[in-house]
């Protein structure tokens, strides 16, 4: 388990314990933390987990493949640290990520 | 006497065709519509040299290009992405209408892209609607102070509220996927088993608290908890699922500390 904090795009901060193994998207939709959708269930085919990785955390979680740059087109307001939460797996280094949401999936 | 279907033109044939329907060039411009996609767009007819680009619009919010996307979808006609997807299709009248896009290349000239088209306004609103309920359903789960779980036929735990974390005594998202036997001390999950699969075959769709004697749970830590249960079912399209409320009788309402 690693603890990641989901901060919504009004600044509400959800911090839940992620299972190792599982995408950020699963485990805010586990958690029902509004702001993630995951409409296609983490197949990287709809943009709807859209989040924002702060510069300091890309390291850990990685940066989009061709696959999930592509899909990101499909979502609002992207910015160069736009990544697919379904696209980011948790990894026991990642304890204590931020992410931040945009303000809708659709 | 209906004539042969050889002998109809393909023109003819996407006339009559029910969904919208485009044919485009390489370069997105329109060289034919259909009389339904002219219905969707609110159009008497489409001009030579209109583009796709018009009725297809570029978001401003996000950085899709309908054009590369219709391409694309041409070269892969099953990709996931079709399913969950949609692009926004602008009428004569400047109205946005969400459709669901199908592309194909024809067969004997691959420059050219029939771009079937489906108004998902209703669709979207069906959808909208179940995930709001499944959004209220979530948070009042998650909130709620009693331990919610769910088992499959196999008596699998497929959902444990954070209430049944807690009184569980377990990591968020330990009991996922664990047999339902694991929160039973040994001498009675035989009796349990009994009981549930009689439930399952029983003609009631629920039996609540106080139809049942105290049960006791088993803790991840080993420990025995006393326990109240209400139990419901339902079939859905993936099989039986079972779920129980549960709640420990010393914190439930009857205890006079917690009741204000």
């Amino acid at each position: 388990m690693v603890k990641i904090t989901y901060v919504e795009h009004n600044a509400t901060e959800h911090v839940i314990d992620v299972p190792v193994g599982i995408s950020l998207m699963q485990a805010a939709v586990n958690h029902a933390i509004p702001g993630i959708e995951g409409d296609c269930g983490g197949l990287c085919a709809c943009g709807t987990c859209h989040v924002y990785v702060p510069g300091e955390f890309v390291e850990l979680t990685g940066v989009a493949d061709e696959l999930e740059s592509g899909m990101l087109a499909f979502a609002f307001d992207t910015k160069p640290c736009s990544r697919l939460s379904c696209q980011i797996k948790a990894t026991a280094a990642m304890e204590g990520v931020r992410i931040l949401m945009p303000a809708r999936q659709y | 006497m209906s004539r042969p279907l050889d002998s109809i033109s393909a023109v003819s044939l996407l006339d009559g065709f029910p969904e919208p329907t485009l044919v485009m060039d390489a370069e997105g411009i329109i060289e034919y519509g259909n009389p339904a996609a002219a219905i969707l767009f609110g159009k008497e007819g489409f001009a030579a040299g209109e583009s796709i680009d018009a009725y297809i619009p570029e978001d401003e919010r996000s950085r899709l290009q309908p054009l590369v996307w219709l391409k694309r979808w041409a070269d892969s006609p099953t990709a996931p992405e079709l399913r969950h997807v949609h692009l926004n299709c602008k009428t004569a009248t400047g109205m946005q209408i969400p459709v669901q896009v199908r592309v194909g290349r024809l067969l004997d000239d691959p420059h050219r892209y029939v771009v079937m088209l489906q108004d998902i306004r209703e669709v979207q609103a069906r959808v909208q609607q179940t995930r709001e309920a499944h959004r209220l359903a979530a948070r009042m789960l998650a909130i709620s102070a009693d331990a919610i779980i769910a088992v499959d036929e196999s008596l699998t735990i497929v959902y444990a509220n954070p209430a049944a974390d807690r009184l569980f005594e377990a990591a968020a998202g330990q009991l996922q996927n664990q047999p339902l036997e694991h929160l039973l001390p040994e001498r009675f999950r035989s009796g349990h088993h009994k009981f549930m699969t009689a439930f399952a075959g029983d003609t009631r769709p629920a039996r609540l608290m106080g139809e049942r004697a105290t049960i006791v749970g088993l803790t991840a830590t080993g420990r025995e908890i006393p326990l109240e249960a209400s139990i419901a079912k339902i079939t859905t399209g993936s099989g039986l699922i079972m779920s129980a409320h549960l709640r420990s009788p010393r914190s439930g309402p009857d205890d006079a500390g917690t009741v204000r």
